[in-house]
């Protein structure tokens, strides 16, 4: 671990940032301003990764488990105390590694639940609370039929939306 | 004359600024908020005479009475303000010629010399396996200004590349650099190796 200048250690925070991210530097500015040390993981390997141990890590955010013993082992060494994910392609590993190593996070059942919007969705209607009306199709649905299924209720105008990813990504 | 020259343009609106304000002794206090060599910020506000300190300097632009805290009149030392106006922008423009532009002198000198090795034997032989290029562009007060280019040109994880390598390579092979910042123009790369998503 790295020291400032005074005695006090400096803390580490894990980011979980997916390689399409656009939020990048925004985090990075806010833990620098913060005084912390960052250790970025993400779904591909950084450049200078081998020339900066500690700084990067690869993760798969669909392994929860190859992931979390890649974080554990990194975690021996650089310890982590805390653990964000900047998209919510990483919030299910967060709140995994969140849980595992006893840092502030949200439950990985809540985690589950928020990420999916079908999920999200279901929990509204079970708690009473107002909530779009919404249908889940594959994704190999045939579009012919998707669109005698919409021309019913609930019907037009609808929004088609991906069951994950933030931000307006994958809405039409 | 004073420490700084104002244009005819900007004489003439501070004048109308004055007269739109309506109090009396009012003088102009001129002020570098950040010196910083990539967007060198300046303020100019109205004040009343009365809100002169011992610290300040002062002086007469054909009338107007120009207040300048000292740490500004240093740096201010012969610059011309004018005033602009156009459909492309409006306000008063500085030409500090203490302040220069980021690469308009020769880069030579050992600590160059380090840093560019550095750059060009650590840093590059990695970035260029995403198609990415790290150049020197000035080195001011121990601070590193680079550009990026190639797949690094507009690339989400190009601040990462910064942060989280290029500056901790820097720092640790050439210790008296007290910061590395990234001048490049990310909003024009053509190739960027991972394409943020929004």
């Amino acid at each position: 671990m790295t020291r400032g200048d005074g005695d006090a250690p400096r803390r580490r925070v894990l980011l979980l940032i997916a390689s399409s991210t656009y939020k990048a530097e925004d985090f990075l500015d806010a833990a620098s301003t913060l005084g912390i040390d960052v250790t970025v993981g993400s779904d591909q390997q950084q450049t200078l990764a081998e020339l900066t141990p500690g700084t990067s890590l690869q993760v798969d955010f669909r392994e929860l488990d190859r992931s979390m013993a890649k974080v554990l082992e990194l975690h021996a060494d650089y310890p982590f105390a805390g653990v964000v994910a900047a998209e919510d392609e990483g919030v299910l590993l967060a709140a995994a590694v969140g849980e595992t190593l006893g840092l502030k996070q949200t439950p990985p059942e809540a985690a589950a639940r928020a990420r999916r919007k079908d999920f999200f969705r279901a929990c509204l209607q079970v708690a009473g609370l107002p909530c779009p009306p919404f249908r889940v199709f594959p994704l190999d649905a045939d579009p012919a039929e998707l669109a005698t299924a919409l021309s019913r209720s609930p019907g037009f105008p609808c929004v088609l939306k991906p069951l994950a990813l933030s931000a307006g990504r994958g809405v039409a | 004359m004073g420490m700084i020259e104002f244009t005819e343009a900007a004489k003439r609106q501070i004048r109308t600024f004055i007269e739109q304000d309506g109090a009396p002794d009012l003088a102009v206090r001129v002020r570098v908020a950040n010196p910083s060599p990539v967007q060198p910020q300046y303020e100019m506000t109205l004040i009343e005479l009365a809100e002169r300190t011992a610290e300040d300097e002062s002086f007469e632009a054909e009338g107007i009475p120009v207040v300048v805290d000292s740490e500004s009149a240093r740096i201010l030392e012969g610059t011309r303000v004018d005033w602009v106006d156009t459909l492309q922008e409006s306000g008063f423009k500085f030409h500090n010629p203490n302040i220069q532009p980021l690469g308009s002198e020769p880069l030579t000198g050992p600590l160059v010399e380090r840093v560019k090795r550095v750059i060009d034997e650590r840093i590059n032989p990695s970035v260029a396996m995403h198609g990415g290029a790290v150049s020197l562009v000035d080195i001011r007060d121990n601070i590193v200004y680079l550009k990026m280019s190639g797949g690094c040109q507009g690339c989400g994880m190009a601040s990462v590349t910064l942060t989280q390598g290029v500056k901790q390579v820097l720092h640790d092979m050439v210790p008296e650099i007290v910061d590395v910042q990234d001048v490049t123009d990310h909003a024009a790369g053509t190739d960027p190796y991972f394409s943020p998503a929004k």
